[in-house]
């Protein structure tokens, strides 16, 4: 059965280890500058950010599992985010979307991660370290739901370092931009952090974008997002060691359960960063509501609620983006990471899986002044834009202007198709679903038998047999065949996806 | 070389300045990270599965039994929130009362920090003058250290003078040594938040409550924030904060004197001024997310110098302003005239320094 791609995708840690630097070695790159962008946030697809969602008590379909009078409940409506009744995106949203960009394209840390998953019992999910923290760091309750024999599944060397000394000791590109605080050190008060030299205040300053009344969509439509009452429509990501989806392969295992036994795959190693494609919004919630394509069930009926979004086309107020004695080099990377072409788009705010947030940032104005002081002369950056411009993707013209030397080609290569905009949106990407097309069901030793190949055939007993990632391919491949779990493995789900030859066509180069 | 000790020759002149700040975008300064002193907020009431902000409340007072009462469940209905700086004072009535205020510390520092990273062009001495952790040194160290930084500021021609002299500075080690760094600053700072009618309004998550409870003199907002896991693109485990902010729009005074004003505290001014209205300037945490940024929507400069500095004097009275000092106890022993900016720039206060 044909399937469309999944909806995010995501960029393999590169092979070589980032790029770090300590602090007064980035300082010395270049001249430093100072000075502000007055940006504009342009909505390319609707762009919602939730601000309070109405709800209501339904007063049926209580599953089984539930407390006894729980209700469901369902959204009516969700309004954008709002201070004062003024619509706004918020800064925070604007820098985490920059930093990420950055820590992908410059090959850093992943400077955000929840450390650890803990077992589920109920979904059957192992629980796992994502970074390296030693065994006595964890309570007793949370070694019990860790498996200790896995490797920590973000890569040691993108795993964001102690650092005790910044001036000294080595940090990566985007927390010289934007800041970095030990890991040691984050419980602590901001004046406290500041006094210490392990931690360093961020170069770059953003303000939050405003939203002028008339640039948004009504509240009752035509904006739609799906949902299921009772409880999140996909729920939220459970990137567990006992699957191939966020994980790499690592093993198979045997677990008796009553009357037979049942497959777990362990998987081990973080797949890489995660990114959302762009496609329309509206095809998209339509394909959903769709009972055809997504079954509603009893316990989870579909419905779909408004949201009030920037509509397509419209943009912010200008607000400003100040950055601090940057290295005029590092400038350049900034601008990029805004305007990383006409093919590459960003995206923003909920709903992103949907095809909601996909933005552009125009770059309205910008003074820059020399390093200090205040009063001095000033220059526009829009020469400096149209030079960055001029050397997209070509790397002997990004190399002349000094910024590939921090670009990682390997991980922008694959970042490419997954950002890449092109209207008409007519690629759909959707979630696998919870059934045999996708998730479901589980696999029992019988299912297996036909699907291993000759490498693993009678290996599998009730300990980890580890597996290379081609016998993990075979496996999933067979079982798709056989229209059990098709999103098994998360490659091979994509790889077998309509259109997905051609998103893979989509090359960095022509990203201009 | 000599070097001048501040208030070497008396006091002979303040400059007394007010500012009037309005908010261009949110001020957040914390109260602090104590369990006693955070608020509670509520977003839904209790086991609303769906939905934000359907029922908004914020508990002051009852904050800390709460969070501790319901910190045993695994769904809570108030989380802790870090409340805006706040103060006790006891009023007229003999009542004990609470109010939102900033710090003069606040706005001191960041001043302070502009003039350091403005007025040092050498990166490598931004800290030359950073007060340690004592307990970390020795008696010698410390001694050796403080002879360092007198060594400096005698030896080389270092901006450092003017802005220790303005703001002061207490190397302290024992209170017989003789070679102490301690200078009293010429600066001082107050700061008052304007109250209007606007003040008792709070928003959370898109909605405006009255809350009666705690101190409500200036508008205000929560702020959210939780970074997305780079994995998953999901928020980030432990990592949802909430916190009170004074919103963009209030308004806020600054009042400062400062004693026997120099030509580099002018030129401070001016490039506060300068920077402030820029926005390179801004006042409490989080400016990495653009809070604090304000403008200067009026100011105001009293100057006052005495007759026993002569050149000054006259300077002033050659202005052919209103004596501000007339029928006061300083009559003709001072003179004092409303400036402004522009015309505190054209005084030439180095003829006091020479005396």
């Amino acid at each position: 059965m044909s399937h469309n791609p999944n909806p995010f995708d995501f960029v393999t840690f590169a092979s070589a280890s980032p790029n770090l630097k300590s602090t007064k070695e980035w300082l010395s790159l270049d001249s430093l500058k100072t000075g502000y962008l007055e940006l504009q946030v342009q909505a390319l697809t609707p762009v919602h950010i939730v601000g309070t969602q109405e709800a209501k008590n339904t007063g049926h379909g209580q599953r089984q599992s539930r407390e006894e009078g729980k209700p469901n409940f369902k959204i009516l409506n969700s309004h954008f985010y709002r201070r004062h009744d003024q619509a706004f995106i918020p800064a925070s949203s604007l820098r985490g979307l920059l930093r990420a960009f950055i820590e992908t394209a410059c090959n850093g840390w992943a400077s955000q991660m929840t450390p650890f998953y803990l077992t589920e019992k109920s979904r059957h999910q192992i629980g796992f370290r994502a970074i390296n923290a030693p065994k006595d760091q964890f309570t007793d309750e949370q070694r019990e739901k860790i498996d200790f024999n896995l490797d920590a599944s973000l890569p040691k060397e993108h795993e964001p370092r102690v650092v005790k000394d910044v001036t000294t000791e080595k940090i990566d590109l985007a927390s010289f931009l934007f800041g970095y605080v030990s890991p040691e050190k984050k419980e602590k008060s901001e004046e406290a952090q500041e006094a210490s030299n392990s931690s360093w205040r961020g170069r770059i300053i953003i303000e939050d974008a405003r939203i002028p009344a008339d640039h948004l969509s009504g509240k009752t439509g035509p904006y739609r997002m799906p949902d299921v009452e009772d409880s999140a429509f996909m729920g939220g990501p459970h990137p567990s060691a006992s699957s191939w989806w966020y994980q790499k392969p690592y093993g198979i295992q045997l677990r008796p359960v009553k009357h037979f036994k049942v497959c777990d795959f362990i998987g081990a190693g973080f797949r890489g960063r995660k990114f959302y494609y762009h496609q329309d919004p509206q095809s998209c919630v339509a394909w959903y509501l769709n009972d055809q394509n997504w079954k509603s069930r009893p316990d989870h009926r579909v419905y779909n609620f408004p949201i009030e979004c920037l509509e397509v086309g419209k943009t912010t107020e200008s607000f400003r983006l100040y950055f601090e004695n940057v290295p005029a080099v590092l400038l350049k990377l900034l601008l990029l990471a805004l305007q990383p072409g006409n093919r590459l788009r960003h995206k923003l705010g909920y709903g992103k899986a949907y095809g909601y947030g996909s933005i552009n940032f125009i770059v309205k104005s910008g003074v820059v002044r020399n390093e200090q002081t205040a009063g001095a002369t000033v220059s526009p950056v829009q020469e400096t834009l149209n030079e960055i411009h001029n050397a997209l993707w070509d790397e002997g013209k990004l190399n002349k202007i000094g910024i590939g030397q921090f670009l990682e080609r390997e991980s922008l290569k694959k970042l490419a198709p997954i950002l890449w905009y092109q209207e008409p949106l007519s690629q759909m990407f959707t979630y696998p679903p919870f059934d045999a097309g996708g998730f479901l069901p589980i696999a029992r030793e019988a299912d297996l038998k036909a699907a291993l190949p000759p490498t693993l055939a009678g290996k599998l007993s009730s300990t980890v047999r580890k597996v290379i990632d081609a016998e993990a391919r075979a496996v999933a491949q067979n079982l798709a065949k056989q229209g059990r779990r098709a999103a098994l493995h998360f490659e091979v789900y994509q790889e077998s996806a309509e259109g997905y030859s051609q998103i893979q066509a989509r090359k960095l180069e022509q990203a201009v | 070389m000599k070097f001048n000790r501040p208030f070497e020759n008396g006091a002979l002149g303040v400059l007394q300045g007010k500012w009037q700040l309005t908010l261009k975008t949110p001020l957040l300064i914390r109260q602090g990270s104590l369990p006693e002193s955070k608020a509670a907020l509520k977003q839904q009431p209790k086991n609303f599965q769906k939905g934000r902000g359907q029922e908004v409340g914020l508990l002051w007072k009852t904050a800390p039994a709460k969070l501790k009462e319901q910190s045993q469940f695994y769904e809570k209905e108030w989380s802790e929130i870090t409340d805006f700086n706040y103060h006790f004072f006891v009023d007229d009535k003999n009542q004990l009362q609470v109010q939102y205020s900033i710090p003069a510390s606040s706005v001191r520092g960041a001043l302070r920090q502009w003039a350091i990273k403005n007025l040092i062009t050498n990166r490598d001495e931004w800290n030359l003058f950073r007060l340690e952790k004592q307990d970390k040194k020795t008696e010698q160290d410390l001694t050796n250290l403080i002879e360092k930084l007198w060594e400096h500021l005698q030896k080389r021609k270092s901006r450092w003078t003017d802005i220790l002299s303005l703001f002061g500075i207490a190397y302290d080690i024992d209170p017989n040594v003789d070679n102490r760094l301690i200078w009293a600053g010429r600066l001082r700072l107050t700061t008052r938040v304007n109250e209007t009618a606007s003040n008792k309004v709070l928003d959370a998550v898109g909605k405006s409550i009255t809350a009666t409870d705690g101190p409500q003199n200036m508008k205000r907002h929560v702020t959210v924030r939780n970074p997305l896991d780079r994995v998953t693109m999901a928020a980030k485990e432990q990592g949802l904060h909430f916190g009170l902010e004074m919103s963009e729009g209030e308004t806020f005074e600054v009042n400062f004197h400062i004693l026997n004003p120099k030509p580099t505290d002018i030129e401070l001014i001016n490039l506060w001024h300068t920077d402030i209205h820029n926005g390179f300037l801004r006042f409490g945490g989080l400016t990495s997310q653009g809070r604090g940024r304000v403008e200067i929507d009026g100011e105001q400069y009293r100057l006052f110098v005495s007759s026993a500095s002569s050149a000054l004097h006259q300077q002033l009275k050659n202005l052919g302003k209103k004596d501000l000092a007339e029928n006061t106890y300083f009559n003709s022993i001072w003179l004092g005239a409303e400036l402004t900016r522009a015309e505190l720039a054209g005084i030439d206060f180095t003829h006091r320094e020479k005396q």
